[in-house]
């Protein structure tokens, strides 16, 4: 360990250098690189997530006590904003714009060691170092750079859709639920005061909260299943989604998003993160709109508009719209398929044939579709014919399914056709 | 057949362009008096609240045509926004937050503006 004491104007020149050195870089890499379009897309999801996750990573180091900043310029919620952007941009688009073929956990171990093991004690007053600085260094890397670097790597290289799909969505999760709030807090004023808040109102916020995100969630599985793409337009999914939740509302994800401000609002008693969710409706209105024209519409030029006419773009129908009709195989000698096979026809299943198939498994599949869900995932799948309350109840379960299968191949048997093409 | 493209006209290019270098020194002189008054936060901040903006807009301002007229629409609403930014730095947050308004705005113009007025104003701002 090195112990020296910077003068000021020099911590002052390595706090520009903290940021505009990972900016010129990037911008660099970036003109170097242009023309490679997956491998530039890549690198900002890597951007976006460490930001979201870099903010996170923080904000459990200063309630741990792990390090502090000194310092009041620029602070958000005790971390200083322009080096927060820095390390986004070095341990992200950076690193892995300059070393593209390089394993993440080797581009980073010599940092972790060299610099970080070596100087950070020596930086106050721009960092002062507390007890287990150097564990909290080591989670900061496992959770925020290192998977930044495997999802630019994933994303240049289109592979492991549904990892780095998750990966996406826990950026988003963090940048939509906590840098955004946080940001309308300081603006606004307010806080995390969650302690303080009427216990009953956190009681009915968390599960409220929860149904939210398995929209949202449900969202980006249906883009990864049946359009092989992430929710994100430039790494576009290559078919119209119209299954799952897609079957009730337009725009899934926005609604989560919006809904979850409005009760995080409630939750913190606090209306300006609340009113987030008029951003989300401005969002779709000036954003999303543009992309379903320019995007969706000139893609799918005959999918897209009839779809667009029979499902809204924000209050979800009750029944869901099923342009041609699924599939759900099942054996007639199986006593528990017929069970489900005959609550499934009184509770009246839209766009389902239900087609006996003896000694086979309970097999669900798309029309136009090589995907096919088999046992559990099939009935969640079937869920989603009945109505907007069910098909809930389906998307929590196969959030919670097909992960393991995707995790546990051998003990789970059967794991979509499309996820399996990505496992390796 | 070739899809047609838009840009921003070099005209208005160029007027963002001086608006965005005339706003950089004017914080950049902001600076130097606090410094002398021996307030250095206004140093520190300069990178992002100053340096950053104006290099996005530099960037907005080289980017290549878009295929849709929203987009070169979409591209001056934003550089006008980040303009706006150099100008109020005590609003500066808000309207980083308000971002997306920038894109209703050309929504609503694009959609909703009577074309008698719309089109002159377009045809001003965009090739």
């Amino acid at each position: 360990m090195i112990a020296f004491d910077l003068p000021v104007p020099l911590m002052w020149a390595l706090r520009w250098l903290l940021f505009l050195g990972p900016l010129g870089a990037a911008l660099l890499l970036a003109a170097a690189n242009r023309g490679q379009d997956r491998k530039l897309v890549g690198a900002l999801f890597s951007f976006l997530y460490g930001f979201a996750l870099i903010f996170a990573t923080h904000q459990v180091a200063l309630a741990m006590g792990w390090w502090r900043y000194g310092g009041d310029v620029l602070m958000m919620m005790g971390m200083p904003a322009d080096i927060w952007i820095g390390g986004a941009l070095l341990f992200g688009p950076v690193l892995y714009l300059a070393f593209p073929s390089a394993k993440p956990v080797f581009l980073v171990l010599p940092i972790i060691l060299g610099l970080h093991g070596t100087i950070f004690s020596s930086l106050k007053p721009l960092v002062e170092a507390g007890p287990f600085w150097f564990a909290g260094v080591v989670v900061v890397f496992l959770v925020a750079h290192i998977p930044a670097i495997y999802l630019a790597r994933w994303t240049a290289l289109d592979q492991r859709l549904p990892l780095r799909a998750a990966l996406l969505a826990l950026g988003y999760g963090f940048l939509a639920f906590l840098v955004l709030p946080s940001l309308i807090m300081q603006a606004m004023g307010g806080g995390w005061d969650i302690p303080n808040q009427p216990p009953w109102i956190v009681a009915a916020c968390v599960p409220l909260l929860g149904l939210c995100f398995i929209v949202g969630l449900s969202a980006v599985q249906m883009f990864v299943l049946h359009g092989e793409g992430t929710p994100i337009p430039l790494d576009r999914t290559k078919r119209l989604v119209r299954t799952g939740l897609f079957a009730y509302v337009i725009n899934p994800m926005q609604l989560s998003t919006a809904l979850a401000w409005i009760v995080m609002g409630l939750g913190l008693g606090n209306i300006w993160v609340a009113s987030a969710s008029v951003m989300a409706w401005i969002f779709v209105a000036g954003m999303v709109r543009w992309h379903h024209r320019n995007d969706l519409m000139v893609r799918f030029p005959e999918g897209w508009p009839t779809y667009r006419s029979n499902v809204p773009e924000w209050l979800p129908r009750w029944r869901p719209w099923c342009p041609q009709p699924a599939t759900l195989r099942f054996d007639p000698a199986n006593s528990g398929h017929a069970r489900f096979v005959r609550w499934l026809d009184r509770r009246r299943a839209d766009g389902l044939i239900l087609e006996p198939h003896p000694g086979g498994p309970l097999r669900y599949t798309e029309p136009h579709e090589s995907t096919h869900f088999d046992g559990a995932a099939a009935l969640c799948k079937a869920l989603n014919h009945i109505n907007l309350a069910w098909a809930l109840v389906g998307a929590a379960m196969l959030l919670a399914i097909l992960p393991l299968r995707y995790a546990f191949p051998w003990r789970a048997g059967a794991v979509p056709d499309k996820l399996a093409e990505h496992h390796g | 057949m070739r899809e047609p493209m838009y840009a921003i006209r070099g005209e208005l290019k160029a007027l963002l362009l001086m608006g965005a270098l005339v706003l950089f020194v004017r914080r950049a002189l902001t600076v130097y008096e606090h410094l002398r008054e021996g307030d250095p936060d206004p140093l520190l901040a300069f990178p992002l609240t100053v340096i950053f903006p104006t290099l996005l807009i530099l960037l907005l301002l080289r980017m290549p045509p878009t295929r849709s007229r929203e987009g070169a629409l979409m591209c001056i609403g934003t550089i006008v926004q980040l303009t706006l930014i150099l100008l109020l730095p005590g609003l500066a947050l808000y309207l980083a937050l308000g971002m997306p308004v920038v894109f209703l705005a050309v929504e609503l113009f694009e959609t909703r503006m009577p074309r008698r007025i719309r089109e002159p104003l377009v045809r001003m701002a965009v090739l």
